[in-house]
Formats: C-alpha cells, structure tokens, sequence
C-alpha cells in the first residue's frame, strides 16, 4: 500500500525511533481492534501494517484520498477522544463496500433492526473504542471518548475536510485498516492526534520502552 | 550444540521486546530480519533451528513465509508472534506448519511455556 508517504523523515515533531514503537503499539490495539470486529461479523478480517506520519492540515485530503483510493465515495464516521491526549478518529467507509454492512451484520441476529446509520455509528465505535483502549492500555493512560457521529456520507474522499475548518496546523495520523476477505468489505481507522499531545505522546512511549531497558 | 535462532518482525522494538524475553542462560545464537523475503532468504542460505514469526510484514508476510517454507521443504520450528489475536490466525498458521501461536507483545511468562512444550529450553 502506498502509504508510505513523502513526510516520513521529514518531521522534526516525532523521530523514527518513536515511530517504529508507535507502530508497535497501534499494531497490538490494532489486532484487538481486529479480533473483536472478527467476533462480530463472524469472519476473518485482514489487518493491514499500520502506519504513522506527520501531517500538514493542507494536505490531509491527499493523503487521506491516496490510501483509501482517488475519488472513491465514502461514508465516514468521527469520535473525538480527549484526557491525557486529544485528538479524533475517523473511521471511512468506501460507499459501494459499506453497503455490504448491513449483510455483513445480517448474519448476528441482534444487529437485524439496526438502521444503515446506527451500523456505521455501532461498528466504528468498536474499532475507535478497542483500537485506542489498546494502545492507552499498553502505554498506561486514559482516555475519554465523545459519541460518534456521523461525519460525511457519499461524500468524495477529497472533499472529506473541509480544511478551512480545521484547527490544527499539522497533526500526528496513525492509520490501520479492516478488511473482510472474500465480501468487500474494507473499513480504513485514522487516528489523528492533535501537534500539542505530541510531547506527551513522547513521553508516554518513553516510558513504556522504560519496561524493556 | 547452539541453537540457531531467527527473529523476523518489521519492528525493530518488537524484535527487541522478543530477544529479552528469551531465556538469558538459552544457548543460542540470534539473527534478525525485518520482513518475511529477508527471513525466507536468510533460511535458504543458513541452518536454522526455531523462527519468531510476526504475521504482518511488509513485502512477505508471516503467512507467505510460513508457505514459502512449506515449498521448499525447509522445516525450522516456526513460533508465531502476532498481534493478529483472531482465533482464525491461530487456526490459519497451524495449518501451514506453525508449531506454537503467541500474542504480542511477548513477555517471557508466556514464552518459557512454548519453549519447554516444544522441547527446545530445559531439561
């Protein structure tokens, strides 16, 4: 996948060193993040190699739209997550696959009633919940979470920010990805992580590696 | 006679993790790699005894080693060490010749168990 973008090495805000255990530690949630979707949709799912970089606001659509796929219509869930660090999870659904959701689901009696919305909002809450319980479990911090809400739908992934409303100048991405063999299904999880958490991001990986020494 | 022993993971920290949680007074002799086509090539060209196995890796992963070592008939002892916590992993590894599955990250506890099952530390 080609994910490997032009910021890699090129951040002062983080180093490969930090990198390479952030990975590591995304990896792990990641995988539980997996295993619990897998419970769920009675199914193996792929799991991709996760990815970190540094972003730039103005560029985020690009980068965004360069691994989900050009001009691909989405759907896209967002979480926001605050307390030791801050920052949001989108999770972004190609629109033609995330119609095998419902199917999907079909097969777990309960999810039955569940509108297509309600689907999109209850699957993305358990990969932003279990992904990133992973890894503030692994590093020891907590986290809160807002509700998820509904963020775009049909929507052309380059026009998924509106860039003029963000916040943020640049922001840490860390990026995994679901995927169903055999049905279609794909769901891509960013999580972005505000410039100002970064220090302690720092100091939290730090720490962890402090364990291994 | 020492034990040759192959570490494959894309991450250098969790190779590392790996390599401490390895019994200190094991007789072995360690080398690493960091992506399954490095593993498979290291394999072809060495003797080696036990293979650490993450699943995914970029350019080969854990998968298309364990059948690359299947086709040419190469039978190292193959633990795998995933992050891939899902039932079907496990199953899926076990069959193409895996001998133990363990989850990440891996801590010595969990590691001497696998060891001393597949006869390969401890009398």
């Amino acid at each position: 996948m080609a994910t490997n973008m032009a910021m890699k090495n090129s951040h002062p805000l983080i180093t490969d060193f930090h990198v390479d255990i952030l990975r590591e530690v995304v990896n792990i949630g990641m995988g539980q993040a997996g295993a619990l979707l897998a419970t769920l949709l009675h199914q193996f799912v792929k799991l991709s190699i996760p990815e970190v970089s540094i972003i730039e606001a103005k560029d985020i659509n690009f980068a965004i739209s360069r691994i989900v796929g050009d001009h691909q219509q989405v759907d896209a869930v967002r979480q926001a997550f605050f307390k030791q660090w801050h920052g949001e999870a989108i999770v972004i659904y190609p629109q033609n696959e995330t119609n095998n959701i419902a199917n999907l689901m079909g097969h777990s009696a309960d999810s039955q009633d569940l509108s297509h919305t309600e689907l999109l909002l209850d699957l993305s809450n358990i990969q932003v919940g279990a992904c990133l319980n992973g890894i503030a479990k692994q590093l020891n911090i907590v986290l809160n979470y807002a509700a998820p809400a509904i963020f775009a739908e049909q929507t052309y992934v380059e026009k998924l920010f509106n860039i003029d409303d963000l916040s943020w100048r640049q922001c840490l991405m860390m990026e995994v990805n679901f995927a169903v063999e055999d049905d279609g299904f794909k769901s891509h999880l960013f999580i972005f992580l505000t410039e100002d958490s970064v220090p302690s991001l720092i100091k939290n990986l730090e720490r962890f590696m402090d364990q291994y020494q | 006679m020492t034990t040759k022993v192959l570490v494959v993971d894309d991450s250098a920290m969790s190779r590392k993790v790996l390599i401490r949680a390895l019994p200190a007074d094991w007789d072995i002799e360690i080398q690493e790699a960091s992506d399954g086509a490095e593993a498979v090539e290291i394999v072809m060209q060495n003797a080696v005894d036990i293979m650490f196995l993450d699943l995914t890796m970029p350019v080969l992963d854990g998968y298309g080693v364990l059948e690359k070592l299947q086709q040419e008939n190469k039978t190292p002892l193959v633990i795998v060490v995933s992050a891939d916590i899902q039932t079907d992993a496990e199953t899926r590894v076990k069959n193409l010749g895996a001998a133990a599955f363990m989850k990440k990250p891996t801590q010595a506890d969990d590691l001497l168990p696998v060891l001393i099952a597949n006869k390969l530390y401890g009398n």
